[in-house]
């Protein structure tokens, strides 16, 4: 197969809604959806933590669950910031991924290290309990068994298939949060800002929205 | 003569499979029987209770109730056992699952809130 797609296929032109097509078919996969969701997971969490970093806080310990849920657990920091980044920081991700992997090849595979860096980094950190660690394992192996693809167009389409998923998944959790029992992110910032949780799920699913639409247009 | 022994032999099995359980109610009816009878002859003495025909005597019914609790007590680690072979029969649905896990979290909401205050930490879901 050709290290590039040529630019007057079919494939070339709706390569971006071909690609999210994958992807939404792919959430709905049973066994293989599960890690893709821990992506999703992961990179809430980590939002979580980097804006209690960015705002002088500190990251105690980052939990992950087979069932796809995530728990951060920090000191200090902006409590507004650190609640909303989670679902935002996941669609921020979503987002990143897809440009970097869509923009060059050796670009999408510097930006795979970069992730496996960050991986790495949260595994000797912040990861305390098996269960974290061994999700964390199988996502870190999904990163760099990427680097075990000899065409380079199969590797940017995982990685752009992977971007596509997070922010899919971004888009589709806030909703959990409306489940009538003022638990998670939405809640927390509710109480915060006497806003209804309704309201900051809308944001975030519009936030959402908004990156698919911007990755359509910009098509890079 | 074998066959004679033998068809006197079945009733006497039938007994030995009831136990001392039908034994005891045997001696049960014998006495409410007596009870009947002593009742009806007093009540042929004395005109007074001929409009009461039906006469409970407590004594009995508590007889037979106490027999009533013997024989559910002996029967409940059967059905034990039979549950315990087929579980199927007592799962809770899983609306009801949800609902105890929904029951649970407000006890997890309470832990989080403890670990918070303990710890000076913050927690995000």
């Amino acid at each position: 197969m050709q290290d590039k797609i040529p630019s007057n296929s079919f494939f070339y032109k709706y390569r971006f809604w071909i690609i999210l097509l994958s992807a939404a078919l792919l959430l709905e996969i049973p066994f293989l959806s599960i890690p893709l969701k821990w992506f999703e997971s992961y990179f809430h969490e980590i939002s979580h933590g980097l804006a209690a970093l960015l705002t002088g806080g500190s990251i105690v310990k980052i939990q992950l669950f087979p069932n796809g849920a995530g728990l951060c657990t920090t000191r200090g920091g902006s409590n507004f910031l650190i609640s909303f980044f989670g679902y935002a920081g996941a669609v921020f991700w979503g987002v990143v991924i897809y440009w970097f992997a869509s923009m060059h090849q050796r670009l999408a595979q510097i930006f795979s290290v970069i992730i496996a860096i960050l991986l790495i980094s949260t595994i000797v950190f912040w990861v305390r309990d098996l269960f974290s660690f061994v999700i964390m394992a199988v996502l870190l192996s999904m990163t760099l068994l990427k680097f075990k693809l000899q065409n380079l167009l199969y590797f940017q389409l995982s990685l752009q298939l992977i971007g596509a998923t997070i922010l899919l998944n971004s888009i589709k959790s806030p909703w959990y949060l409306i489940d009538g029992r003022s638990l998670g992110d939405g809640a927390a910032l509710a109480n915060i800002t006497t806003l209804p949780e309704l309201v900051w799920v809308c944001i975030w699913f519009a936030l959402g929205v908004l990156g698919i639409f911007f990755l359509a247009r910009a098509k890079p | 003569m074998q066959i004679n022994s033998a068809s006197s032999y079945t009733p006497q099995s039938a007994q030995s499979i009831g136990a001392d359980n039908q034994t005891q109610v045997n001696d049960q009816c014998d006495r409410l029987v007596v009870q009947q009878e002593q009742k009806k002859t007093q009540q042929d003495s004395s005109p007074k209770n001929q409009q009461n025909r039906l006469d409970i005597d407590p004594q009995a019914i508590a007889l037979v109730e106490q027999n009533l609790k013997l024989n559910a007590e002996q029967n409940t680690p059967q059905r034990s056992s039979r549950q315990s072979i087929q579980p199927d029969y007592d799962q809770p649905s899983q609306q009801n699952k949800t609902a105890v896990l929904a029951y649970q979290s407000v006890d997890n909401i309470d832990q989080r809130d403890s670990v918070k205050q303990a710890f000076g930490v913050d927690l995000y879901a």
